[in-house]
């Protein structure tokens, strides 16, 4: 077996004196695409936060390659997680400047300036994420979803090991959506970069992912493929609501479908 | 310890070592304002206050007075002068691009600007606020001395005392009455033992309420209490008339106070009394005694 | 790209920096004294004895550089500030250090501790109470091992108010004579004696400069939230910590050498974001220089405007400074 790029062993975070994640206790391989998914409140992003050493766990060790991410120097940590969150910052800067901030984990310790190899760097994958039109224009002015894909350009200007992403397709319209979460699964695939996706929308994550990790009141309900994470059965214990799930005829994921209390009067009468 | 910590600390103690330097040239550099008696006669003067250039012009030396502040206009060719600056506030510049070999200074020069004039090789010499009467005769024979004037100030001096004494004797047999002297409205100030003003009261044959008053922090409750025969009001602005008449009149509804009853509440110009030279300082005393004692002036004196 | 960006840097801090050069050079030539242009280059070549190269070189010269040490640490220090807290209203003088620095100054004047210490009990006392707020603020605002920025701003805020009603009770309890030393003290001035206190307002306002620039790009990185920031591997506490303190410093030493003059940490930065952006390693010493520029253009106007009469310098930064801001703002965005 493979060594696990990301062990999480016996997590319990919080903020403050209250514990939002209990015992918490997974891995993640390389180059895999994991998606978190579970009800409001349950803790998702608190475990991305915890991974990327935003919050300092209470109880519990987690192990980047072997190393414990909580001895790793700031930049050390940068180069090996990058983290694109929910909605990013509007600023004053134009595209490219963002984008080349995410070199700043290799600048070295008296360095100013960017070298060319960092602008080759921002460069290419400006190209991979299809930001290259942006180049000039203002952070500030662009739409929400091509701000999102600036950045994950930025993001993997880190060239990092782990990549966290935080609900990023919850304020996109659907194209964008999709457009987003291919890009991930082709930067999953030919880069081998390992993902570790909070979404909120199930049947995004069932289709895009490798592994599904089920959280419900800050612990682990059911980690594993999407046809062994989302069962009628599952969904309904977590999210207290019934569904119907079946397979998506294309791609053969599970695929969840709202009832509606109509048709489960009408479900029942037949 | 990181690099840049230690840089910040070194800053801290690098700037905290220089500050401890200066301590002792602040020390050494501190002059006291003493009186060099040995340098010759000063030709070209400059007076930083209204009361300076009044006892120049009285000891005969404003020949040599080559520059005063925009506030000298008495007497009447002091305003002719050339101007640099105001009592409070001295422009450096004019004062060293007139080349003065003597610039003497009031209590309210700015310290940072003599300091300053001093560094530039010029010679200061500043008087303090004279406490008393005395005091005020002695610093006025010390600037007869300085500027080459002896005998004109020993004359007036000699003189002015003579007619302090004359005022005493005569208001040592009349009946001393209460006197207020108020020198600030908000908040209430008055004139106590600690205060120049004083000698007025005393030498008017009068009793100052607030002889014993500490810092001069006062209060209408007080006032009524004591109960003064006479007020007199000496605020700024009080000449012009506007502060100086309201204040009369917010006294005049205390009906139980003696002066109110008499209608002995007085309005007197502060440049006069706050800042006398020794003759004006008679004219003021003598007002004063007229306002305490009505039937002074009936006497041989005036 | 990199090249292009260096190129304009270059021009710009070239452009900033005879825009002083001729600032000072306009400075050292006007003045009440009325020395004419013509004369000037003769003085100079006479060198030292004249009472007009005194006033050039004794007078004029020492404010110039106070002028650009002031000017250059208020500066740098709004731009450092606005950069931690992301807010365009942040000065130095609103985190209160002005406010305990007057408190400090009215204390000694009260109590005449400059009778026993010298004149240098001033700047001390100045300084002792901007870092007696410093750490008061500092110590308030630290929960946790985080120092909240939200907090900090209001700490200040609040101390500036309580301060102003403290020195006006002192005001209110003292003197005459007293009274005309805090309020001159207060209003600001460039015309320190000590030549000791000019050289080390310098000095600490250059070794500002160049410990910032320790922390250029962690502040670009901050712009974009300390979450953000912490993601792209930047010590978002410690740099907050030492970038705070310093920006204290750099005030406390202002405000103690030369009173208060306001205004100046507030909108350069702006004006400077305006025409350089945001990037902070230009924006450092773009702001230290138009800062520089600016105090001693502001100098000189309220030493001549109305002569013989001098006005507070900090009453001509208010009022150019802000109609400059304000013209600027209805131009272009205000941008942070």
């Amino acid at each position: 077996m493979k060594k696990a790029l990301l062990n999480v062993e016996d997590l319990s975070c919080g903020y403050g004196k209250e514990l939002i994640l209990h015992d918490m206790d997974f891995k993640v391989s390389r180059g895999e695409l994991m998606c978190i998914i579970g009800p409001n409140g349950c803790g998702k992003s608190t475990l991305l936060r915890s991974i990327s050493r935003i919050l300092k766990p209470h109880r519990g060790k987690i192990f980047l390659d072997g190393e414990n991410i909580a001895r790793m120097r700031h930049k050390e940590l940068a180069q090996k997680i990058a983290v694109v969150s929910q909605t990013p910052e509007s600023t004053v800067m134009t595209v490219q400047e963002y984008i080349l901030l995410g070199r700043l984990p290799y600048f070295r310790k008296y360095q100013f300036f960017e070298t060319n190899n960092d602008e080759n760097i921002v460069q290419k994958y400006m190209e991979l994420t299809d930001a290259l039109k942006l180049k000039e224009t203002l952070m500030s002015e662009i739409s929400e979803g091509e701000r999102q894909l600036a950045s994950i350009a930025r993001a993997l200007t880190q060239e990092p090991a782990l990549l966290l992403l935080d609900e990023p397709t919850s304020h996109l319209d659907i194209t964008h959506q999709v457009q987003i979460l291919e890009l991930i699964k082709r930067l999953n695939r030919e880069l081998g970069l390992t993902v570790l996706m909070v979404l909120h929308d199930l049947n995004l994550a069932s289709e895009f992912s490798s592994r599904l990790l089920l959280l419900s009141n800050g612990s682990i309900h059911k980690i594993g493929r999407p046809e062994e994470v989302i069962t009628y059965k599952t969904i309904e214990e977590v999210y207290k609501t019934v569904v119907l799930v079946e397979k998506n005829p294309l791609s053969g994921k599970p695929c969840v479908f709202l009832v509606t209390e109509e048709e489960m009067r009408k479900e029942k009468t037949v | 310890m990181k690099k840049s910590r230690l840089f910040c600390l070194i800053e801290n103690w690098f700037v905290a070592f220089l500050l401890s330097l200066a301590v002792p040239c602040g020390l050494l550099a501190d002059d006291h304002d003493g009186m060099e008696k040995t340098a010759p006669a000063p030709e070209r003067i400059i007076s930083l206050g209204q009361t300076i250039t009044e006892r120049i012009y009285l000891l005969g030396a404003d020949r040599n007075l080559i520059a005063d502040t925009v506030y000298c206009v008495q007497p009447e060719d002091a305003k002719y002068k050339e101007k640099v600056g105001t009592l409070l506030q001295a422009n450096l510049e004019k004062i060293v691009a007139l080349k003065p070999d003597l610039v003497i200074a009031s209590n309210l020069a700015r310290p940072k600007q003599l300091r300053k004039l001093k560094d530039l090789g010029i010679r200061v010499v500043q008087f303090s606020y004279p406490k008393n009467f005395s005091e005020m005769c002695r610093q006025f024979l010390e600037l007869g001395e300085l500027l080459g004037k002896e005998e004109k100030a020993k004359e007036i001096i000699d003189n002015t005392k003579k007619e302090v004494a004359a005022i005493r004797m005569k208001t040592r047999n009349l009946p001393k009455k209460k006197v207020f002297i108020q020198l600030g409205i908000k908040p209430l100030h008055a004139v106590t033992r600690e205060s120049f003003l004083n000698d007025y009261i005393e030498f008017a044959g009068g009793e100052n309420i607030a002889l014993n008053e500490g810092r001069g922090a006062y209060s209408r409750e007080k006032v009524l209490r004591e109960n003064p025969e006479v007020i007199i009001i000496s605020t700024m602005g009080s000449s012009e008339g506007e502060t100086g008449k309201k204040e009369k009149e917010s006294w005049m509804k205390y009906r139980s106070i003696a002066a109110v009853k008499n209608q002995n509440i007085y309005i007197v110009n502060p440049d006069k009394i706050c800042s006398p030279t020794p003759i004006t300082f008679v004219e003021a005393l003598t007002e004063i005694a007229e306002m305490i004692h009505p039937d002074f002036s009936d006497g041989e004196l005036k | 790209m990199i090249d292009r960006r260096i190129r304009r840097w270059v021009m710009i801090i070239f452009i900033l920096t005879v825009i002083l050069i001729c600032v000072s050079v306009i400075s050292l030539c006007v003045g009440a004294a009325g020395i004419s242009l013509k004369r000037i280059p003769h003085i100079m070549w006479e060198g030292r004895g004249s009472g007009e190269y005194s006033i050039l070189f004794d007078i004029r010269l020492p404010r110039i550089i106070l002028g650009f040490a002031i000017g250059g640490a208020l500066s740098l220090a709004g731009t450092i500030l606005q950069g931690i807290f992301r807010n365009p209203l942040v000065e130095p003088y609103t985190l209160g250090i002005s406010g305990g620095a007057s408190l400090g100054v009215c204390l000694n004047i009260a109590f005449k501790w400059y009778d026993a210490v010298g004149i240098i009990a001033y700047p001390i006392s100045g300084f002792l109470g901007a870092v007696l707020v410093i750490v008061f603020v500092y110590s308030l605002s630290m929960k946790r091992g985080t120092l909240k920025t939200q907090g900090i701003l209001l700490t200040g805020v609040m101390i500036s108010f309580i301060s102003s009603s403290l020195v006006m009770l002192i005001m209110a309890l003292s003197r005459s004579e007293d009274l005309h030393g805090i309020i001159f003290w207060i209003m600001g001035s460039l015309d320190e004696p000590n030549m000791l206190l000019i050289r080390m307002a310098v000095i600490g306002a250059l070794a500002g400069l160049v410990l910032s620039y320790f922390f250029c790009l962690d502040l670009n990185a901050l712009a974009l939230g300390e979450e953000e920031a912490i993601h792209l591997g930047i010590n978002v506490e410690k740099t907050k910590r030492i970038l705070f303190i310093l920006a204290s410093i750099l005030t406390g030493l202002s405000v103690s050498v030369s009173g208060i003059i306001g205004f100046v940490g507030l909108i350069i930065p702006h004006l400077m974001r305006m025409f350089t952006g945001t990037d902070h390693r230009i924006l450092f010493v773009s702001s230290f220089l138009a800062g520089a520029s600016f105090l001693i253009l502001c100098d000189t106007l309220a030493r001549t405007v109305i002569e013989p009469f001098e006005l507070p310098v900090g009453v001509i930064t208010g009022i150019i400074g802000g109609a400059v801001f304000v013209y600027a703002l209805s131009k272009k965005q205000v941008t942070l």
